[in-house]
């Protein structure tokens, strides 16, 4: 405890010194903390977002469907049997909330002035909102849409100027090239968001089915929710194993990372945490070494007279470990204060990303996060100190003396 | 008792070697008060480093009540001046964020990991004079005042021996003299061997011995009165 006492005073004795170092640390703890807490919260809402509102945690295709998305095929159904076999599974498996059956096709809307391209979803409401909970919050209008009714994206309402109520006529071709076409009412307008699926419209998947004159009640992607969604991997490994074991048709399962762009996204973020943590130990590593090498050329004297003396070089070693330690010590605790203050300060936000202008972030700094911070910041402090610790309990007395 | 023997030492400085010592032959009886002095580059601080096994020697041999300390490893030699040396510096190299009282216990709570050291402490602080100052800090002391608390802090284990290079050089003369004073009386009081390098005329005549040095070897060794 005594080399603890030195160490303590030696830092109140060197105010200025100590102020700036401790300022350099909580500067770059806070800094991390920050961007921790805000992308991890805009991560969160993304992701939250995608998977609650559009693409579920897995989906269930057949094979290939995924890879002409863009095509929007209907050669690529899952056939009624099948379905009725996939639906056995996943009612019983544990971990699964719910599942929607969805027939997405393309089609042309017009409001009898103009007419313009649209991707629809063709899906039964009640059990959609089961598998996307957060569906109902991006519709202005009637969620629980019937038969006849359309929810149409906010990007096709303004530019065709339409309202919820209005008439539209929809016009799809089936596999085989034949036209067919509906007039719906517009139940209500969803507002877009990023990644595909994000600018889809909404019919009920019997409507889908009677517009491609569909014989058999066939669907292209059954979307999945689960109870949690860290369980992911060892869910698509239980499904995979099941599904895919009967090959008639053969099936593809994957999980939302592998159908949202915003994924790579959320990996860059990452990236970008652990560029930042590196940073946070140059500078906690720079600034201790730096203060430390100085601390040692200072008390040259001191490190020899106590040598002289008979002070054990353990002793010498520990005065200074926990000098440089004290430093990162005292950063960290004040980063990690003003950290909070400046999250709570700020509260929930508002951000713009892409299209989206309404990102709600509510930043929150995770416990793991500031213990992980804490241990890697003290861990460095002990690291940065080391060296000239060392220096100094190896000084040779009569050198030290002579300095 | 500390024995020299034929004791030699060089510092080797890039390719060219200084002899510091040149076969020194010196007995420090117990509880004598000795002058080491000399002119600059004489060895006198190179000799009270031998003795004091904080260097090793070319050749030759150091014993100190029987040890052989030249000899000793740095583990052995650093127990060996924890516990029967003390040391006094020119520039006193008191801690200088301990107190005047924590300065003096460290050597007994931290080297010699001793418990009850207050009473020890205080009687030492005494027997100096400087009870009144312990809670000042060392920058709130004179040079004389921080002397003392080096020669105190030397005193307080309690050793045989107490080494001192140069304790007056930056001192003034009254307070020179009021420190010499005081390491005598300590030295009457408990005991101790005290010996001392300096070149200041006036503080070696105090000395109860003078040995004078040159070039690394003894050209004088008398009685003082």
């Amino acid at each position: 405890m005594k080399s603890l006492k030195i160490a303590y005073r030696t830092l109140k004795r060197n105010r200025r010194r100590m102020i700036l170092t401790t300022a350099l640390i909580a500067i770059g703890v806070m800094f991390v903390l920050l961007f921790a807490a805000f992308s991890g919260s805009f991560k969160h809402y993304m992701i939250g977002q995608i998977t609650d509102s559009m693409l579920g945690h897995l989906q269930i295709h057949r094979q290939g469907y995924v890879a002409s998305l863009d095509n929007m095929p209907l050669d690529k159904n899952i056939p009624e049997h099948k379905l009725r076999t996939i639906e056995r599974e996943l009612d019983a498996m544990e971990g699964i909330v719910s599942y929607s059956l969805r027939l997405k096709h393309s089609a042309l809307i017009s409001n009898f002035d103009t007419s313009t391209n649209l991707r629809l979803n063709g899906i039964d409401p009640a059990i959609e909102h089961s598998t996307l909970p957060q569906l109902r919050s991006r519709i202005i209008g009637n969620a629980d849409f019937a038969h006849g009714e359309v929810l149409i994206p906010d990007i096709v309402a303004k530019g065709m100027n339409l309202k919820i109520g209005d008439s539209v006529v929809l016009v799809v071709t089936n596999n085989i090239g034949s036209m067919n076409a509906r007039t719906f009412k517009v139940a209500g307008i969803l507002q877009s968001i990023s990644g595909p699926g994000g600018r889809d419209g909404y019919i009920h998947i019997d409507d889908s089915r009677s517009l491609l004159r569909l014989h058999q009640n066939e669907a292209n992607e059954i979307a999945i929710r689960l109870h949690d969604l860290s369980a992911l991997p060892q869910i698509r490994q239980k499904l995979t194993h099941l599904l895919l074991a009967s090959n008639k048709p053969p099936l593809e399962i994957h999980g939302w990372e592998e159908l949202s762009p915003f994924s790579s996204i959320a990996k860059m973020i990452d990236l970008m945490s652990i560029s930042i943590q590196i940073i946070l130990i140059s500078i906690v590593l720079i600034s201790i070494l730096n203060v430390m090498i100085m601390s040692v050329y200072e008390r040259i004297k001191e490190i020899g007279t106590m040598s002289a003396i008979g002070t054990p070089s353990s002793f010498i070693l520990s005065t200074f470990l926990f000098e440089g330690m004290l430093l990162g010590i005292f950063g960290l605790v004040v980063g990690t204060a003003l950290s909070y203050g400046v999250v709570y300060g700020i509260g929930d936000m508002t951000i713009r990303f892409g299209r989206q202008d309404d990102i709600l972030l509510s930043p929150v700094l995770a416990c793991t996060q500031v213990a992980f911070i804490g241990v890697l910041v003290i861990v460095v402090s002990a690291l940065a100190s080391l060296y000239p610790a060392l220096k100094a309990a190896r000084m040779n007395p009569v050198d030290a003396l002579r300095s | 008792m500390i024995q020299v023997v034929k004791l030699v030492k060089h510092y080797q400085e890039g390719e060219v070697t200084t002899p510091v010592i040149e076969g020194l032959d010196l007995t420090i009886g117990d509880g004598e008060f000795v002058a080491i002095v000399g002119p600059s580059g004489s060895g006198k601080s190179t000799l009270l480093n031998l003795i004091g096994c904080l260097d090793k020697p070319d050749s030759g041999e150091i014993t100190i009540d029987g040890t052989i300390v030249s000899s000793l490893k740095n583990k052995e030699a650093l127990s060996f001046r924890a516990e029967h040396l003390g040391f006094i510096f020119q520039d006193f190299n008191l801690i200088e964020s301990f107190t005047v009282y924590e300065n003096v216990e460290f050597p007994l709570s931290v080297i010699l990991g001793e418990k009850n050291t207050r009473e020890r402490v205080k009687e030492v602080l005494e027997a100096i004079g400087m009870l009144d100052q312990i809670d000042k800090y060392p920058d709130q002391l004179s040079g004389g005042q921080k002397q003392r608390v080096a020669v105190a802090r030397a005193l307080v284990v309690n050793p045989r021996i107490i080494l001192a290079d140069e304790p007056t050089a930056n001192l003034d003369s009254v307070s020179a003299k009021k420190v010499i004073d005081l390491m005598k009386q300590m030295q009457e009081k408990f005991n101790t061997t005290f010996v001392f390098s300096t070149h200041d005329t006036k503080i070696m005549t105090e000395a109860r011995r003078i040995v004078t040095l040159q070039d690394g070897r003894i050209m004088d060794d008398r009685s003082n009165g």
